[in-house]
């Protein structure tokens, strides 16, 4: 029974009281009227992230979840390793720039993917189709950027792994990762936060686009960027790290839960 | 039942609809109106994917925004640009579409096969739509719509692209489809919805004008509406609406509320009374 017809049925009810005796069963019918009422007026069932991901997990699969876009994730891939592999070379040439360019670099295989599984969907139209899907493309996405998360925390291992090598006994391995997962993270936060709050495509651009300027900005300091993150408390890195990862997963449950409008700019196309 | 109630979206200072209200039943609803007029706008925000600036959409009494899943689980839905992705064949982007409106696998696959033969693609079920025509790709949307078996079906321009004889077939597919839910349609092809809407949703200056059915809204102009022979000099309140080729040559059909000299009454269609509800430009 809806809403409105509840209401009609009380309200005809309570004319009724006015105006006549109460009989005892229209006081059980409308007990029962009450009763029937009360699941929709309660509470409304708790959103949980870690409820709510095994269920889409369950329904769509590794498959599911990158349908379509295997060929981004590839790219991605692909241009990931170009930017490691030439940072891992200039660190080589020049030496001792080793936190600098971790720093610049971690997020790398996250931007990509990101970027290039959005930017496939804007161009196809697909996403406009998927958002009025059961599973909406927000709550989808969200579940990519789990995985791609995940993915890219494992390479940054790896990554802090190999900069130490190239590093030498220098620096230690928890300063590296550190560095790699508090860039990762504040990146990928401020991704979605310019997402959220600002409209497209400007909100998926800025964040990319200032964190290009920040990174040729920390190489022409050169020295001076390596010392700031050499004399950073590794505490401080891993406080930063970890906030950042809680900001990102609380803007990821967001994107799970709470609609938005849909439309990307325009209601024409 | 699908209520409008009271409903305004404007983006930014410009209001592109404003305090409709509307409700519908089961049958066939035409959207009918010229470009920009709001079409796609209200059709976005049926399907969630617009937020009214002001008033509700309810279903049964529910606002569509809080029901959220369950909402979008009941409609469906084909967007004037109907994207797909170029290397899947129909089958597997619907088995996606399935996956993603959390179909049971075991229930979608027969679902599918059904509905694309239902469309007449059961031939071409496993190529890749790169290699699709537009009228093929916009029955691959429709059997795309139809996938959760829909309380509400909502088809923005369906026929966009079609060639005549595909346009006729669509129009007895969405008949047949029509019977036990509600389908909203919008066009600016009157010919495309005369003979299968119930009910005509026309806008105007970005305000409902009227949601009627065809024979009530022609009725309108009974006795108003005349065929004269091209050429012929028209009085002051008379307005020519469109011209055709009648036996004895080149004709004018003219909204008229006294009979011009020489001319006969004709009954009118619906393409009439489009024509003289946004004789001047109006959208
Ligand atoms: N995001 C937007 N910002 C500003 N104006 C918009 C936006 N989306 C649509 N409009 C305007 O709102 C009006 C209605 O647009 P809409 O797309 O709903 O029209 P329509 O009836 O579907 O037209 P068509 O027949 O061309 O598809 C148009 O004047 C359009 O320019
Ligand atoms: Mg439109």
């Amino acid at each position: 029974m809806s809403d409105i017809d509840i209401e009609k049925r009380l309200t005809a009810y309570f004319d009724e009281l006015r105006s006549t005796e109460i009989s005892p069963s229209r006081v059980d019918e409308t007990i029962d009227l009450f009763t029937a009422a009360m699941p929709d007026a309660g509470p409304p069932a708790p959103q949980r992230l870690w409820t709510a991901v095994p269920a889409l997990w369950k329904s769509l699969g590794l498959r599911g979840l990158l349908f379509g876009v295997w060929d981004c994730a590839f790219l991605a891939v692909l241009a990931a390793a170009l930017v490691w592999s030439s940072a891992a070379m200039l660190v080589r040439q020049q030496g001792h720039y080793v936190c600098t360019a971790l720093f610049v670099t971690a997020p790398a295989l996250w931007a990509a993917l990101h970027g290039l599984t959005t930017w496939k969907e804007r161009m196809t139209g697909v996403w406009e189709l998927f958002m009025t899907a059961r599973v909406t493309l927000r709550q989808l996405s969200a579940l990519r950027m789990l995985l791609f998360g995940a993915v890219s925390v494992a390479m940054s291992v790896a990554l802090s792994c190999a900069a130490r090598l190239l590093a030498g006994e220098e620096v230690s391995l928890l300063r590296l990762c550190g560095v790699s997962f508090a860039s990762l993270f504040l990146f990928a936060a401020a991704s979605l936060l310019a997402e959220e709050f600002i409209r497209p495509p400007l909100g998926c651009l800025a964040v990319p686009a200032v964190w290009l300027a920040l990174g040729a900005a920390l190489l022409w300091l050169g020295p001076g960027a390596e010392r700031f993150f050499a004399g950073l408390p590794e505490a401080v890195l891993c406080l930063i790290a970890v906030i950042a990862a809680g900001i990102y997963l609380a803007l990821l449950k967001r994107r799970c839960f709470i609609g938005k409008e849909g439309v990307a700019a325009y209601a024409v196309g | 039942m699908l209520s409008v109630e009271n409903v305004t979206k404007k983006y930014g200072s410009f209001t592109a609809l404003e305090d409709i209200s509307l409700t519908f039943e089961r049958g066939v609803y035409g959207l009918l109106a010229p470009n920009g007029a709001g079409k796609t706008t209200l059709i976005k925000m049926l399907v969630t994917l617009l937020f009214p600036t002001g008033g509700v959409i309810r279903w049964d009494g529910r606002d569509i925004l809080s029901m959220g899943g369950d909402w979008r689980g009941m409609v469906g839905y084909l967007p004037q640009q109907f994207g797909y992705y170029k290397s899947c064949s129909p089958r597997s982007f619907m088995a996606y579409m399935a996956a993603l409106q959390c179909m049971d696998r075991k229930t979608a696959r027969p679902r599918i096969d059904q509905l694309l033969d239902l469309v007449g693609l059961s031939d071409v079920r496993d190529r890749k739509m790169r290699a699709f025509s537009g009228g093929m790709l916009q029955r691959v949307g429709i059997a795309q719509a139809m996938l959760t078996d829909p309380a509400v079906l909502i088809l923005d321009e369906p026929t966009a692209g079609l060639d005549p004889k595909e346009r006729v077939r669509f129009r007895n597919l969405i008949h047949s489809l029509a019977s036990d839910r509600i389908v909203i349609l919008s066009t600016h092809i009157v010919s495309d919805i005369e003979t299968i809407a119930d009910r005509i949703v026309l806008l105007r200056d970005h305000k409902l004008y009227a949601c009627d059915s065809p024979a009530s809204i022609c009725r309108q102009l009974a006795g108003k509406i005349y065929a004269v022979p091209a050429g012929t000099s028209l009085g002051p309140g008379d307005l020519p609406l469109s011209e055709y080729q009648g036996e004895a040559g080149a004709m004018v059909r003219v909204f008229s509320e006294a009979p011009p000299a020489g001319a006969a009454a004709v009954t009118p269609g619906l393409e009439d009374a489009f024509l003289y509800i946004y004789r001047d430009g109006q959208t």
